[in-house]
């Protein structure tokens, strides 16, 4: 039985009859007593009201909503409006009411066009989008806190990030800025809005934004020096790659400065033993710990030995050090890139590969300054004393 | 018999019933319609429920519980005194109250009610709701969305044939909005959205805090019974600035009277960003019903909340016109729940009319689906989308996943997100089937939501047609039955004050707070006062107690006159 058959009306009425048709039969299949009857009198009306709203859909659109259109020259001055053309007074009141709606509605779309401009240059432009800061200052645009034209953004933007996503020569944005558009934009958020992108498409933004998360949770909150050289000496706990090449360059440093020092010092006879000794004891913390370190993330074992055989003692410490079995890819001090990355690699770029490339690239991305200030600052004072000397 | 109509609020609750064609609110034993849901326990563990425990939450705040209609739904306990209490028994504590002053009231026993619930609860909360009358003796059919019963009560004296209109129902603890269309006979809702965690108490919170900030108070230095004098008071003054523009606020803190003027301004500044959190859920429900913000005959504003003026601006602001609130919106979602008991008993001045709702959240399964050459798990598949008529019956064919699988494992999930995990998991359908390769073995899930809120969830085996079914009914999870039977069995161990005692009680709960509250002179004339007024309750003579309350009740009016308001 067709819909119409069902609603007891003529084939391709129009809206209004078939809804009296439904409010009438409703009465005979009453949602509460016969709701069998009643699914299938829904799916009648729906069916109906569907193929009724297509063929009405030649009807001009609803106007475009027109609340919170505020000025939008802050951040596109090259979009300001012209402004409209002053009306000649003797004109029909009715025309000049409808050509100003045209004049703003005109004005409405030049603010939409230049925000959408805006966020593809964002997107575009390397260096800044790769701060939160830039995206967020966006986001918070008055235009913005309306549903309806944050989604239509929302869906200008989704297939450009994708697109960017998908390129492997460029540098991918962080995973704080993926997940503050998703959470604008809400992209992965509601199932029941399409975007304009294929399925697959979004099933694969979906799994990269479960490891944007993933990296968000498990990024150290600071990576400043402070907590580099808490995790140097820290006592327990795993290594990244990122602080194992610091510990290489802190380790290498700190002995090149020490002998110079030792030179310099005419040691041991002449002045202050204990300072001697001290900067000895230093030495030996350093190392004794970065090899324990080392050997926590247990993926070199050959540089542990060479440093082994130097330094027998430090097998009191592998013994009262937790065992490395419990080594899991899960684990975020053990890893040497981050989730995110992964994800990001094999979904949308074809596969993650270990190349040296990439693992420089990540590597350089993720240094902080003042991190660098440290280090350099020790080298710099080394190339000072072997100048001086 | 009569069924009653039950508005469970976080802040107040209220009970109706549909006599004489039309919905009338029951008083309760002090002759008010709004009993505040508050619970407090006293020194003889004697149960007090209403005006008397609120003012009680000054005095004793550790014998006292509110808003806890917010907890509805969690593992999270409360204690009063010693005893530990759940969401839900303290819920029941409160229906058991309006149980009564309706049966008062009716003069006969109620045993059946509908009970409103915001349309935004999950299927946890709506659980917890339907335990907690279970715990106070009633049978609840129905639970009614709150949006849903405002609109009953203002559509069935609502004349005109053809009207759209938005309910927005910012409660003390909920938001919601409904969209619904009036066609004939017809109420049909179209969209419903919300947010479960905001509300007027969310206000006199940001307000608190605010005042904090102009007296100079670190608010966490503050002791409970501090906090809930300020509390107080900012609710007094939230109320005021309803009407006026500025309010006087007079609150004594460590032996010290602070005077401050607390302006309207000031108000709103605070509340700025959970004024912005109003707009997302209306504009969510304007999408889903697509429509504009020019398609509504009428935008109706719906609980105690929205009397604030700037969330009547704010709304007027997004619609672009001035919102309607003629019945009082204290009262509009009892005198629906009132409407939907009559509609539900076929009430004959009623028959006509047919409601159609539907259900707020998206329903589905949680399945692998492949990409690329991977697979990956944890999708959400949506069976039944978010404002889907019910009731409603759907049904989806999914296929196994690997060689010689045994059986096909799939959450059921209730949420809009397109990852399952970040959903609420409300069951899990475990199905049989006989082993072969991957994804030649089907099974059809047919998902069916009825009427009342209950979901079916039956599964057929495409290649023998063994049936599996799982009812996620609203009466499972959470509180299972055992421990629904222990704590109704304490529940009946718990001893309530006679009701002839509720104003006496009332009004010393009301002396002891401002006892609580005053210094110097006043307090000493106070606690004199209570001294008095024991020793004539002492006294067990209905009479002596009787002068006794009206002489104090006159000199407390008085002493709050002096104030201005207390």
């Amino acid at each position: 039985m067709s819909c119409w058959a069902a609603l007891g009306v003529d084939p391709y009425s129009d809206q209004r009859t078939i809804k009296r048709a439904y409010a009438r039969l409703l009465k005979d299949a009453h949602p509460e007593d016969h709701p069998e009857q009643f699914m299938a009198l829904r799916e009648a009306y729906e069916a109906a009201m569907a193929q009724a709203s297509r063929r009405a859909s030649d009807v001009p659109h609803r106007p475009i909503p027109s609340y919170a259109a505020e000025p939008l020259e802050s951040i596109n001055p090259r979009a300001t409006p012209e402004p409209t053309p002053e009306q000649p007074v003797a004109q029909q009141a009715d025309s000049q009411v409808e050509q100003a709606e045209a004049a703003k509605r005109e004005r409405f779309n030049l603010r939409m066009q230049a925000l959408a401009e805006a966020f593809h240059e964002l997107l575009e432009d390397p260096e800044r989008r790769r701060d939160t800061a830039n995206w967020q200052a966006l986001l918070s645009l008055p235009e913005l806190s309306n549903l309806d034209i944050r989604l239509r953004h929302g869906a200008n933007l989704l297939p450009a990030v994708i697109k960017h996503l998908a390129d492997p020569h460029s540098v991918p944005l962080p995973s704080s800025v993926l997940v503050l558009l998703d959470n604008s934009f809400h992209w992965t958020h509601d199932q029941n809005i399409n975007w304009p992108i294929p399925e697959e498409a979004m099933q694969r933004l979906c799994l990269l934004m479960i490891a944007a998360h993933e990296d968000l949770l498990s990024e150290p909150p600071v990576t400043g020096w402070k907590w580099f050289f808490r995790s140097m000496f820290r006592p327990y706990g795993r290594l990244t790659r990122i602080e194992y090449i610091y510990g290489q360059g802190l380790v290498v440093g700190v002995t090149v400065l020490l002998t110079i020092l030792c030179q310099r010092l005419a040691l041991p006879d002449t002045v202050e033993p204990y300072l001697f000794l001290l900067a000895l004891v230093a030495l030996y913390a350093v190392v004794i710990g970065q090899i324990k370190r080392i050997n926590d993330s247990g993926t070199n074992a050959g540089l542990i030995f060479i440093f082994s055989i130097l330094l027998p003692f430090m097998y009191l410490l592998f013994a009262m050090s937790k065992a490395t079995d419990d080594l899991n890819p899960e684990n975020p001090r053990t890893r040497f890139v981050g989730p995110y990355f992964i994800s990001l690699m094999s979904l949308f770029r074809g596969g993650f590969e270990y190349k040296a490339r990439q693992r420089i690239r990540v590597f350089f991305l993720s240094i902080k300054p003042s991190l660098l200030w440290v280090l350099s600052g020790v080298w710099i004072l080394n190339l000072v004393l072997l100048f001086i000397g | 018999m009569a069924v009653i109509g039950i508005d469970l609020g976080t802040t107040n609750s209220l009970v109706s019933v549909w006599q004489d064609n039309k919905s009338i609110i029951i008083p309760n034993a002090l002759g008010e319609l709004l009993t505040p849901s508050v619970v407090s326990v006293d020194e003889k563990g004697m149960v007090l429920v209403g005006r008397a425990a609120k003012d009680r939450l000054v005095t004793h705040p550790e014998h006292t519980a509110s808003q806890f209609k917010r907890l509805m739904g969690t593992s999270e306990k409360l204690y009063l005194g010693r005893r530990q209490y759940s969401a839900e028994e303290l819920s029941a504590l409160v229906l058991k109250q309006l149980k009564a002053d309706a049966e008062m009231f009716l003069g006969v026993p109620v045993t059946e009610a509908i009970i409103s619930v915001p349309a935004y609860f999950n299927n946890h909360q709506r659980t917890a709701t339907l335990n907690a009358a279970r715990l106070a003796g009633l049978k609840v059919d129905r639970l009614i969305n709150e949006p849903t019963a405002a609109a009953l009560a203002y559509g069935i004296q609502e004349a005109q044939d053809e009207r759209r209109f938005i309910i927005i129902d910012l409660g003390g603890g909920t938001l919601d909005v409904s969209i619904l269309e009036k066609f004939d006979d017809l109420l049909e809702v179209h969209a419903t959205s919300g947010d479960s965690f905001l509300g007027g108490e969310d206000f006199t919170a940001a307000m608190l805090g605010a005042f904090c900030q102009q007296l100079g108070f670190e608010r966490q230095s503050l002791t409970r019974e501090e906090r809930a004098h300020l509390y107080r008071t900012c609710e007094e003054a939230k109320k005021a600035l309803a009407d006026q523009h500025e309010v006087q606020m007079t609150v004594s803190l460590r032996g010290q009277q602070h005077n401050a003027v607390f302006s309207r301004d000031t108000f709103v500044e605070a509340c700025s960003t959970l004024l912005e959190r109003i707009r997302l859920p209306i504009e969510r429900a304007v999408v889903d019903a697509g429509m504009g913000r020019d398609d509504f005959d009428e935008v109706i504003l719906v609980g105690g909340a929205t009397r604030m003026p700037m969330v009547r601006s704010y709304v007027g602001r997004i619609f672009g016109r001035i919102p309607a609130s003629v019945i009082d919106p204290d009262l509009v979602v009892a005198m629906g729940a009132a409407v939907q008991a009559a509609l539900k008993e076929r009430n004959q001045s009623l028959r006509d009319t047919v409601l159609t709702d539907v259900c707020p959240f998206s329903l589905g399964l949680e399945v692998s689906k492949h990409i690329g050459d991977q697979r990956s798990p944890g999708f959400f598949s949506v069976l039944i989308p978010r404002n889907t008529v019910i009731p409603a019956s759907r049904v989806n064919r999914f296929y196994t996943i690997a060689n010689e699988q045994q059986r096909v494992t799939a959450g059921v999930c209730q949420g809009e997100q397109r990852m399952a995990r970040n959903n609420i998991r409300i069951g899990e359908l475990v199905v049989p089937v006989p082993r072969g390769l991957a994804g030649e073995e089907a099974v059809d899930v047919r998902f069916t939501y009825d009427i009342n809120g209950v979901l079916e969830v039956q599964a057929e085996v495409v290649s023998t047609g063994k049936r599996e079914t799982l009812v996620i009914q609203n009466t499972t999870s959470a509180m299972d039955e055992s421990t629904l039977a222990k704590s109704l069995k304490e529940m009946e161990r718990l001893k309530f004050h006679p009701r002839e005692d509720s104003a006496n009680l009332a009004l010393m709960g009301e002396a002891e707070r401002m006892w609580a509250e005053a210094l110097g002179d006043e307090r000493v004339y106070l606690e004199e006062l209570i001294e008095e007024f024991e020793r004539a309750m002492d006294s067990q003579d209905l009479q002596i107690c009787d002068t006794a309350r009206q002489e104090l009740e006159q000199r407390l009016a008085r002493l709050r006159e002096s104030r201005g308001h207390w």
